[in-house]
């Protein structure tokens, strides 16, 4: 079977270690199936649909709803899991309405 | 139609295959790494004036890119994922967190003795994974 490689700059394509290539068809990725910026409700909850019909891999960083300038990784206050039909995101900033910003990924957990 | 590039896992066909688990690639976004790199930060303990003791810093590196980056960090002491919290009783013990903003990553500890205690300078180690990928 045909396999696409690419190496990082000064490394070659031949190279057996994985660690020298920026991309290799014969490895996966995470790939970014779906992502957006998103508002809680008032308590800082929020459920997002998804169709990808397994549970997918996420990662989520939450934000004051009215100051957005700095973003902490998910679960500093809040708790968050995925099912295979949604992400279920609970008092993101706290009981608050916050900014979410979520991707889900094409892995699945 | 614009032309695309899919490649799907072997024992799959690229031009029919729906399940995104199934490709190598399929044309979503992968996150492609802006900066890696460590961070050590030495906290120096102190009486918290109730009796007990305090450690707490804050470390950063500057990344510049102008918005907000997705990014990880990882504790290389402990082999784990930031943020990280021991809890004890209904409060925190210890916490190692981590925040992004247009212009660095900061990673912060906040330790009420567990690691160290009054008079120690404890050093913790860190290592950073900065996206070109955009949050805001």
């Amino acid at each position: 079977m045909a396999v696409i490689k690419i190496a990082k700059p000064g490394k070659s394509a031949l190279s057996t270690d994985e660690r020298d290539l920026a991309f290799s068809s014969k490895l996966d990725y995470l790939k970014e199936q779906a992502s957006a910026l998103v508002d809680t409700d008032n308590n800082g909850d929020l459920t997002i649909t998804h169709n990808l019909g397994y549970v997918p891999a996420f990662t989520i960083f939450v934000a004051d709803y009215s100051d957005t300038r700095m973003w902490f990784s998910y679960d500093m206050i809040g708790n968050v899991y995925a099912t295979s039909t949604q992400l279920v995101i609970q008092s993101a900033m706290g009981a608050i309405k916050s900014k979410v910003y979520y991707a889900l990924f094409s892995s699945q957990l | 139609m614009s032309p695309q590039i899919k490649i799907a896992k072997a024992g799959y066909d690229a031009e029919t295959e729906t399940d995104p688990r199934n490709f190598v690639f399929n044309q979503k976004n992968i996150y492609k790494i802006a900066f890696t790199g460590n961070l050590s930060l030495n906290v120096t303990y102190v009486d918290d004036g109730f009796g007990g003791t305090i450690g707490e810093g804050t470390v950063s590196f500057e990344h510049n890119l102008g918005y907000v980056p997705v990014a990880f960090a990882f504790s290389k002491d402990f082999g784990q994922q930031l943020p990280n919290f021991w809890p004890a009783g209904a409060g925190v013990a210890i916490s190692i967190s981590y925040k992004i903003d247009n212009d660095k990553i900061y990673i912060t500890v906040s330790d009420t003795g567990v690691m160290g205690w009054t008079g120690d300078t404890i050093q913790f180690d860190f290592r950073y994974q900065i996206m070109y990928d955009k949050i805001i």
